[in-house]
């Protein structure tokens, strides 16, 4: 059986993802959880989300970028000590300090978050397993995720620090950057770290969805696929087409796309993805540090008075 | 004498401007040497490119008989480097510079750097930012003597100071580099803390070296010619400045002199004349590069 | 043992240096087997090169009024100061001449003038 999903992203949770310091837009799932304190939850929520940015700033943009300001770098680099041995112990040293502390910090976050689940549990009709950690509301600040966030921010604000060479821009630099790797991840590229899995809606006889389901999870979109034993019906078209034909011709949608063998459903990565999901984002985000930490070495190396 | 420091055809420019042009000089061991010029003749320039923070747009510049390799390590352990603007970490006790430079240097005296301090009276466990600019000075040379370099590349050291630290600054400076024989390159705007101080004098001016001697030896080969308006050129003579007021010109020659008759007076100018004479020439000749008009004293003829 | 550096007098510096020595010798500054200070001491009291220093050293061994021993340092060996016996019968001597000049007429300005011209005469005249 050949599972064909197109995603429809609902476009205004994902921009509102993608805002580093805003948070209190995004949370709906939030917000169905906890219906008391909710502005409480969803400020903390936005100052946890924002915590790795701002290590980034802080520590990161200022660690080469100061010294070349300050003119302090033609002090150290004309002491006995390659450029790169230095900006490496340099960076290790902050490195440490911020995963001590983000860890720490990790430690609270993940009680809280664990009380807003307990908390949403009880108020809402979402059927409990305990796993809405993978929601996009709360995933990014539970887990693994914060410290390779925090790895990556501080990166990024060194490297674009010893690019530009001014702290200001790097700040602003910084910002930008690590906003838009945070859309490209919400957006592109965490749903896709584990296979996502469909469920269909429940259809009445005639085609009617009668609900929609919410499995525990993460909602990613909702998508559609092939009825199995009704390929026939699609007559040899692909299945996007049979919908964007079934969207122009001006009948309903779900009746058309069901007489060509479709069904519509929900596509979600379930709570039991959450630590594949968790580790996979890691990984990346703490590669592209390292990347960055290369960048910033061929950046220290190439200085020139 | 081997050569600590060697330049040929030394340049480096920023963007469309040269910085420095065509310098060729040779700094030899145990020496003292002076560069003087004033600001903007390149000096900082040819001292980042000594010490590797600097790559040069042309020529070659070699330390103890090694080109530099701004990326390398080796010539970095055997040059101390003090900047014109003395960088140094504000928010940092005096013992954390201190902790500084061993941590970064292979070769520490451990026991130097608070020597010098104590001698002048600095305590090591205050914040750099309360201290003056001068005793700030005294913890950057301590720091940078401390590295027990064999060559002191040191760019304007007592830029600013008061003339107590700068006598301070000189004796630290000088009385360490007695015992070892360090050799040593600094540059100054001003002629007369350079004189007593220096056995080579080079003179830095309009990015272009004008002079490269003893400082023995230019007293001795320049002298200031006094005389009216028609001067005797004479070959084997080199005017290096004229200049003219009213009736009367005053030459800066080198070499060896005729006797010039009664109309002219021969004067011994001291090494500040000398190099306000480079100076001027330097000045001139960019001017009339520049196109504008030639000056009018040149070589006179005979009257 | 204090050192100056006149920058003004157009003497060059280790000039100066040995003039200093050879001063302080003939007033009993210095006397033999006394040690000189050291270059280190030198530089660090006034801000000179070290060459300087070596170069005023080794002209006053020339000259036969130090010597250097390695590891310790540079030791007065010989005095130019006058044999102090001497000294009670020139002052007297130098008093006599004063009355004589006094009585001829001369005052304090034009005596002392006598004796620097002769100083001078007799600085000339000195190897």
């Amino acid at each position: 059986m050949v599972l064909v999903a197109h995603w429809y992203q609902d476009a205004s949770p994902a921009l509102a993802h993608s805002r580093c310091l805003l948070g209190s837009v995004r949370y709906q799932n939030l917000y169905d959880a906890v219906t008391s304190a909710t502005t409480q939850a969803t400020v903390i929520a936005a100052v946890l989300y924002a915590a790795p940015c701002l290590v980034g700033i802080i520590l990161g943009a200022p660690l080469v970028a100061a010294e070349i300001e300050r003119r302090t770098n033609r002090l150290v680099w004309t002491q006995s000590i390659s450029r790169s041995r230095w900006l490496i112990i340099k960076w290790a040293l902050v490195a440490v300090a911020v995963v001590a502390l983000v860890s720490v910090f990790q430690l609270v976050t993940q009680w809280w978050t664990g009380q807003v689940v307990m908390r949403g549990l009880e108020n809402s009709q979402i059927p409990t397993s305990g796993t809405n950690r993978i929601e996009r509301s709360m995933f990014g600040i539970t887990g693994v995720v914060p410290v390779a966030y925090s790895l990556f921010a501080l990166m990024l604000g060194t490297a674009l620090g010893a690019v530009l060479r001014r702290t200001a821009w790097a700040v602003l630099a910084t910002v930008a950057g690590y906003a838009a790797a945070a859309w490209v991840m919400l957006t592109w590229v965490r749903q896709h770290l584990a296979a996502t899995v469909f469920v269909p809606y429940p259809t009445s006889q005639n085609a009617q969805v009668l609900s929609s389901p919410r499995p525990v999870g993460w909602p990613v979109g909702f998508g559609y696929q092939v009825i199995p034993g009704k390929e026939h019906l699609l007559g040899g078209s692909s299945p996007g087409a049979v919908v964007s034909r079934c969207q122009t011709s001006g009948s309903d949608l779900y009746q058309c796309a069901t007489a060509h063998g479709l069904q519509f459903g929900q596509v979600y990565q379930p709570g039991s993805h959450y630590w594949a999901l968790q580790w996979s984002e890691a990984g990346i985000y703490v590669a592209a540090a390292i990347a960055l930490l290369g960048v910033t070495i061929w950046a220290v190396r190439r200085w020139r008075a | 004498m081997t050569a600590v420091l060697e330049t040929r055809g030394l340049g480096r420019r920023y963007g469309a401007k040269w910085g420095l042009r065509d310098c060729s000089l040779t700094v030899s061991e145990g020496s003292i040497t002076g560069l003087v010029g004033p600001n903007g003749a390149g000096k900082s320039t040819l001292l980042r490119l000594a010490a590797g923070l600097s790559r040069p747009s042309e020529g070659t510049v070699s330390v103890f008989g090694q080109p530099i390799d701004p990326n390398g390590t080796e010539h970095l352990g055997r040059i101390g480097y003090l900047d014109q603007h003395r960088p140094i970490y504000g928010s940092f006790r005096v013992r954390d510079m201190l902790t500084l430079g061993r941590k970064l240097n292979t070769e520490w005296d451990d026991a130097l750097a608070p020597q010098l301090l104590a001698e002048v009276g600095i305590p090591l466990n205050v914040r750099v930012h309360t201290l003056s600019i001068g005793q700030q000075a005294q913890v950057s040379l301590a720091v940078c003597l401390a590295k027990r370099p064999d060559l002191l590349l040191l760019d304007e050291p007592a830029g600013s100071l008061d003339p107590l630290a700068r006598q301070q600054l000189f004796q630290a400076l000088l009385g360490t580099v007695a015992e070892r024989g360090t050799t040593v390159f600094l540059s100054s705007h001003i002629v007369s803390e350079l004189e007593p101080v220096c056995d080579n004098l080079i003179i830095l001016a309009a990015s272009a070296v004008r002079l490269s001697e003893s400082t023995e030896d230019i007293v001795a080969t320049h002298k200031l010619i006094i005389g009216g308006p028609g001067i005797i050129s004479t070959p084997g003579v080199e005017v290096i400045s004229t200049k003219t007021s009213g009736r009367q010109t005053h030459l800066l020659v080198r070499g060896v002199l005729p006797n010039l008759g009664p109309d002219c007076e021969v004067l011994q100018p001291d090494l500040q004349e000398v190099v306000l004479g480079y100076l001027t020439q330097a000045g001139q000749q960019s001017a009339v590069s520049d196109g504008s008009s030639t000056d009018s004293a040149q070589i006179g003829v005979l009257p | 043992m204090r050192f100056r550096l006149d920058r003004h007098s157009g003497l060059p510096a280790y000039r100066q240096l040995v003039d200093q020595v050879r001063h302080a010798l003939r007033l009993g500054v210095l006397c033999p087997g006394d040690q000189l200070p050291t270059v280190r001491e030198v530089v660090k009291q006034i801000a000179i090169n070290p060459n300087t220093v070596h170069r005023a050293y080794r002209e006053l061994e020339q000259q036969g009024l130090t010597e250097g021993r390695p590891g310790s340092g540079t030791f007065v060996k010989r005095s130019l100061s006058t044999v102090p016996e001497e000294q009670p019968m020139l002052q007297r001597r130098l008093e006599e001449w004063i009355d004589a000049a006094r009585q001829a007429g001369l005052g304090d300005e034009a005596i002392e003038a006598l004796v620097a011209e002769a100083l001078h005469t007799s600085e000339e005249e000195e190897p």
